[in-house]
């Protein structure tokens, strides 16, 4: 009896030892599955801090003809992008007449990244305690499926929105809005602004704080919602050119 | 004593070696599928690595002076020998929203045909290389702003205008 024992023991230990090599078998095709996926996600976030950091600083290094409308090849008098802005500032307080050309400068930098990336930029300061929006500009795709279509046929639409938020925890709302769109690289920066007083003699500066987040293209959360935005140029998919819209807070269509 | 299934003491043991084997077999084939996966990863993070390294050393601050700034970034970059590399610059727009504007023309299929070549200097290309680029390379790509001087005499003055720094890298 003994001796006919001996062997269902050695195929029963065979078996175990199968079952052994197969747990371990498993647990290697696990490990190497997800082996160097943190490092992955880091190269790609390190690269999005790489582009916005760069895209920030190339925005404001760019000049401007000082002649709207003029290319930079035929005009005589350039300035830095950066200057134009301090200046428009100045007077009245506000990004009024650069408003296009900081608009146009940003979108022609991101358009590499354009199809996949939304982006947002926007200069604040602190006023009385609260902060307020200098400029604000949002890229965003926009997700269309028509009525019947099937899943496959959605159109997407790029639109550039303005904003204008008028309420004092606007950038809260924009910091909960980025906050729930995933992986967010931003590049930050302080710029001074001069402010002319009123004696006309001398200038005041303020310190306001210049910011580019840019996410991979997603559903907005609701929060967009609040910052008064409207839509100043749409690009409909498949088209070249973008439309300009007329918004409140677009800068106004030629004659 | 009955000898029923009882073939001898090497004969008994016969039947146990089948699912040895294929353990034997699940393991190294596991244990090879993994280290291929480890040693092909470790290869593109250290490519991934090298494109930064020659993306820092070509961009500097994001501001480039001109043509010998550009090939004194060139100099740094290839000092770095552990990969092969051809770097460019394409042209970004001013204004993409203005009607009619210009708009950047994206990466042809071999891109450094469209590098950057202005009739008034040479051609803003750096390489470390004189093979042609393989099929099979690693791109990455960063806005800079370029100095550019225009005009003579007089009219003579410099802007500086958006380009875009493109990084190929291959073994």
């Amino acid at each position: 009896m003994a001796m006919n024992g001996k062997g269902q023991a050695s195929i029963t230990d065979a078996l175990y030892f199968l079952l052994i090599v197969s747990a371990l078998s498993v647990f290697l095709f696990v490990y190497s599955m997800n082996y160097g996926s943190t490092v992955a996600d880091q190269i790609e976030r390190q690269f999005g801090q790489e582009y916005a950091s760069s895209s920030f600083r190339t925005i404001f290094y760019n000049s401007t003809p000082r002649i709207p409308g003029e290319s930079l090849e035929e005009t005589l008098e350039v300035d830095y992008l950066l200057a134009a802005i301090k200046e428009d500032y100045a007077d009245d307080k506000k990004i009024n007449r650069t408003r296009e050309v900081l608009a146009n400068n940003i979108v022609g930098i991101m358009e590499p990244l354009h199809d996949s990336f939304d982006y947002a930029f926007y200069v604040y300061l602190e006023e009385a305690g609260a902060q307020k929006f200098a400029f604000l500009l949002v890229s965003l795709h926009n997700r269309v499926l028509p009525e019947g279509r099937r899943v496959g046929d959605y159109t997407t639409d790029a639109i550039v929105y303005l904003c204008e938020p008028a309420e004092l925890t606007s950038l809260d709302r924009l910091e909960a809005m980025l906050s729930k769109l995933g992986t967010v690289s931003r590049s930050e920066s302080r710029m001074r602004l001069p402010i002319i007083k009123e004696s006309g003699q001398s200038t005041d500066l303020v310190t306001s704080y210049v910011n580019l987040a840019m996410w991979v293209s997603t559903q907005i959360p609701e929060e967009f919602n609040d910052l008064n935005c409207d839509p100043c140029w749409i690009k409909s998919q498949g088209a070249d050119e973008w439309e300009k819209q007329n918004g409140p807070a677009c800068p106004q269509l030629g004659p | 004593m009955k000898s029923k299934g009882f073939i001898g003491p090497i004969g008994d043991d016969l039947p146990s070696l089948i699912p040895l084997v294929f353990a034997l077999i699940i393991f190294f084939y596991s244990f090879t599928f993994a280290w291929n996966i480890y040693d092909e990863r470790n290869s593109i993070f250290s490519d991934s690595v090298d494109v930064f390294n020659v993306a820092h050393a070509m961009r500097g601050s994001s501001y480039i002076s001109g043509f010998e700034d550009f090939q004194e970034n060139c100099s740094k970059a290839r000092s770095i020998k552990r990969v092969n590399f051809r770097v460019g610059l394409l042209e970004l727009s001013s204004n993409p929203l203005a009607e009619g504007g210009e708009h950047f023309a994206g990466f042809g299929r071999d891109v450094s045909d469209d590098f950057f070549d202005p009739p008034d200097s040479e051609k803003f290309e750096c390489s470390n290389s004189s093979d042609d680029i393989p099929p099979l390379y690693s791109l990455r790509f960063f806005p800079v702003a370029l100095q550019r001087d225009y005009g003579e005499g007089n009219d003579r003055h410099f802007f500086v205008k958006p380009m875009l720094l493109v990084v190929i890298t291959w073994q």
